[in-house]
């Protein structure tokens, strides 16, 4: 799969002459018993991380009685989707949904278009200053994000940006972290490339968006996956940014859910599981890029 | 720096909020927890990771790509949604956890329940779902080593522990201090599992650092002392990310 290839076909196999050398063909044998003594051993890892999911999902099928059965049934008794239709007949949860996607969309392309222009301007343009000025992008990256956290808090309240929108975008859009990443990989392109292009008549924004944005296509779509999640995720900046219930994102909405006086535990399931199930589709559709984005900024970090 | 409570004027009161955390034994039952947590959480995660990774790099092509998503579901799924999967794992009696519990014949309540387990029952639910994260990461790394230097190990006849101590090792070393960095970080931020989950309880064994200063800064409105306790953490983080640093470079150094 890409970047992650493996190492368990390099050795070689056979002898210069053709013929399956004795030695060879026993540690091959060893090899092969390995190879599946990790792949069987690695099952129960995997059945851990992988349980509490299908827990998840055949339980949201369960009346409110079975869930709390003291002993664990894994196939519900009854096919049960009130629970389903009562939390998609409140609305909330798409309300959210829609409310984190546009959040997290736009945040995204603002973070992947300043990522691109600022890795450029880093790599590739010389003005007083710019070595500051960068060391200062790089500073912020080393700061953790409870440092900020109350100042940046108290600063949005004053601007008025508490239960906006802009509010919750802003604090995503510049990514130190992605603008240096993107300025490191700019690095490695040729100079004489854009003085071709500047020859030819292109402008600053010509080249950027002709050059510059396809060539670093890998390292941006890394900074895009990373900084949609990212966001998507976030719990705590909008909980204190955010009271108002229209605008809540998804997070916000299932903590309403879960924290409801009342409990109703089927409710619960099938608010996670109408909030998940998107997620999981769009990560096993481009679980490649996405693992690939992830080794990709690890490496460089 | 200041007595604050953000809508009147602030008032500046000097190193006041530095020493009244010293005072405070709710903010240091804070940092005795973050740090119970990150000193159990974060080797156990850098083993476990480590682990993953290298027993990934033994297998083939199909098999990786489904480990590794099954293992890389939890990074991506929110944290709220993992509360509520383990929030139904530690249900107390009728939870997954005492269901499997009494297969064996033991009566698991709750982990949640007691002040002695309800750390590590956080510990666990977040290293599950984080590992997936490093070991991808570790995976990339080991990849990088040359088939050619385990070839050579072979033929000298270096058993699996010695080709890990020997190279594995020192080569993903960089990738070990950046993420051992990067999770110590990440450990003292978390911050969704004790806010809803526990909300500190039972009786402050799980407020933590990141807890107690939300708590100050949105419950109490004590911004300033908030911030204080911030600042205090931040150079604290400098500081073990100096030393972090310096240990791991000088000790393994060849």
């Amino acid at each position: 799969m890409g970047v992650l290839r493996t190492n368990s076909e390099s050795l070689p196999a056979a002898e210069p002459g053709g013929r399956v050398s004795q030695s060879t063909f026993y540690s091959r044998t060893r090899r092969r018993i390995g190879y599946w003594a990790i792949l069987i051993g690695l099952i129960p890892g995997a059945a851990i991380m992988f349980i509490p999911f299908f827990w998840m999902y055949i339980s949201s099928f369960k009346t409110p009685k079975e869930i709390l059965q003291p002993s664990i049934t894994w196939l519900p008794k009854t096919f049960y989707t009130a629970g389903y239709v009562e939390t998609w007949q409140e609305a909330t949860i798409l309300q959210g949904y829609g409310n984190s996607l546009l959040i997290a969309g736009v945040t995204t392309i603002l973070a992947v278009f300043t990522s691109a222009v600022c890795g450029y301007v880093f790599a590739k343009k010389e003005f007083a200053g710019k070595n500051l000025l960068f060391i200062f992008v790089l500073s912020t990256i080393m700061v953790p994000f409870f440092m900020l956290f109350i100042p940046s808090f108290v600063l949005y309240f004053k601007l008025g940006l508490k239960n906006t929108y802009l509010g919750l975008i802003l604090p995503g859009v510049f990514t130190p972290f992605g603008i240096l990443i993107t300025r490191q990989f700019l690095h490695s392109v040729p100079n004489e490339l854009l003085d071709a292009a500047r020859a030819d008549g292109a402008g600053d924004i010509r080249i950027l968006w002709h050059i510059i944005i396809p060539l670093s296509r890998s390292v941006l779509s890394a900074i895009a996956i990373l900084s949609f999640l990212g966001t998507f995720n976030d719990f705590l900046w909008p909980l204190v940014m955010i009271d108002d219930r229209h605008m809540f994102t998804l997070p916000l909405v299932l903590r309403l859910i879960t924290g409801r006086q009342a409990t109703r535990e089927d409710q619960v399931l099938a608010a996670a599981v109408m909030s998940i199930t998107p997620i999981l589709i769009f990560f096993i559709i481009f679980q490649r890029h996405i693992i690939r984005g992830i080794a990709l900024t690890g490496l460089k970090g | 720096m200041f007595n604050w409570d953000l809508l009147s004027e602030a008032i500046f009161v000097g190193g006041d909020n530095f020493v009244k955390m010293w005072k405070d034994k709710l903010f240091l039952n804070g940092l005795k927890i973050s740090f119970i947590f990150i000193g159990i959480e974060v080797p156990a995660i850098l083993a476990l990771e480590i682990l993953f990774a290298v027993l990934f790099s033994k297998l083939g092509r199909f098999s990786q790509k489904v480990y590794l998503t099954i293992f890389f579901m939890p990074v991506i799924t929110p944290w709220l949604v993992v509360i509520m999967m383990w929030g139904f794992i530690f249900y107390p009696n009728v939870g997954l956890l005492s269901g499997f519990g009494q297969l064996f014949g033991l009566d698991i309540v709750s982990p949640l329940a007691f002040r002695d387990t309800a750390l590590y029952a956080m510990i666990v639910m977040t290293i599950w779902k984080f590992v997936g994260f490093g070991t991808v990461i570790f995976l990339v790394g080991i990849n990088e080593v040359p088939a050619v230097q385990y070839e050579a190990a072979i033929i000298d006849g270096a058993g699996p522990w010695a080709q890990f101590r020997h190279i594995t090792l020192p080569l993903i070393r960089p990738i070990l201090l950046g993420m051992s960095i990067v999770s110590f970080i990440g450990a003292l931020q978390i911050f969704e599992p004790f806010f809803i989950m526990t909300r500190g309880g039972p009786i402050d064994a799980t407020r933590t650092f990141s807890l107690y200063l939300y708590q100050q800064a949105f419950d109490q409105l004590r911004f300033g002392y908030s911030s204080a306790m911030a600042f205090f953490m931040f150079i604290l983080l400098l500081g073990i990310s100096v030393i972090q640093l310096v240990v791991v470079r000088s000790r393994w150094e060849y």
